[in-house]
């Protein structure tokens, strides 16, 4: 979006889009996150620039919140690349800044036998906390020779970890991502700032357009903000949608710019962007 | 009603792999 402000030209974008191009130019390839609703302006966004999002079905409890956090921790670990879990849904919570102590939760709850087993498609959590366990059944004698009140082990706090490349949660509520910002002040987007301007249109195409609404006797109208090419207007296109009455209807990635409108369908099956259950 | 239009124009929006409808509500073009 362009606009003037104190006589100089500003350019402002969404928040999920600048971090997008910080994401880019710092080299990173692949995402992984949770896919839910909150979260598929920034997935698609990243889809669309080309750094490959891993989407994982959002579950109920924060445990498991936590356990999807792990495997991507796990997944970046084993693979030495840089990537970027990113976390939406739910606050900040306690647990989601100690992966490791989750960790732990979880390993004694398998070695109990409590809780259902559930399969994944990435890592499993063998290789977090599995080395003091197989330690104590090569040598049993050893936890008898410890003292009950030693000291506990402490785990290097989670901030420096994220510096050395590892996992890290992004918590960003749906306001902050679609709030305007001006990306010249992120220093890592710096270059990527080189915009094309939009192509403008042809007349023959915008004759073409004209002629099959005049013909439609149900006209459905599909917008999104757009992506090297003109975002669309979204003024305008509500009062095309009043004259000609037509069915509004967005992407994903602009699901919430007809929001409140009349016209604005209610059919979600457009702008899903997770499988439905049961796919 | 999505499928019941006769006539659809787009502005600004696609159809990536992360729209898993895959656009399969829109009526199909003849």
């Amino acid at each position: 979006m362009l606009e003037d402000a104190a006589g100089a030209t500003e350019r402002r974008s969404p928040t999920y889009q600048v971090l997008v191009e910080d994401l880019k130019a710092l080299g990173v390839e692949q995402v992984f996150g949770l896919m839910s609703d909150d979260t598929a302006v920034f997935a698609t966004a990243l889809d669309s620039s080309g750094i490959r999002f891993y989407g994982a079905r959002a579950t109920r409890t924060t445990h498991r919140h936590g356990r999807r956090l792990l495997l991507c921790h796990g997944w970046s670990r084993r693979g030495g690349d840089r990537t970027r879990p990113c976390h939406r849904e739910r606050p900040a919570r306690h647990h989601l800044c100690q992966p490791r102590r989750l960790a732990r939760a979880d390993h004694l709850r398998r070695c109990r036998g409590v809780g259902r087993r559930r399969q994944f498609d990435g890592p499993g959590l063998q290789g977090f906390q599995c080395r003091g366990r197989a330690r104590r059944r090569r040598h049993p004698h050893l936890r008898r020779d410890q003292p009950r009140n030693r000291p506990r082990r402490r785990w290097p706090t989670p901030q420096p970890r994220r510096l050395q490349g590892g996992a890290a949660a992004l918590l960003l509520p749906v306001n902050v991502q679609l709030a305007d910002m001006d990306p010249r002040q992120s220093a890592a987007a710096a270059g990527a700032e080189a915009t094309r301007p939009p192509a403008p249109p042809r007349p023959q195409a915008i004759e073409a357009a004209a002629a099959m609404l005049r013909q439609s006797r149900k006209p459905l109208i599909v917008a999104g903000p757009g992506r090297g090419i003109a975002p669309a207007p979204k003024a305008e296109l509500e009062q095309l949608a009043d004259r000609i009455g037509a069915l509004l209807v967005t992407s994903a990635r602009g699901k919430y710019m007809f929001r409140g409108h009349p016209l604005q369908s209610r059919d979600r099956r457009l702008v899903l962007a997770f499988p439905p259950p049961g796919a | 009603m999505i499928d019941q239009a006769d006539c659809v124009v787009v502005f600004g929006a696609g159809l990536n792999i992360l729209t898993r409808a895959f656009g399969h509500s829109l009526p199909k073009c003849r």
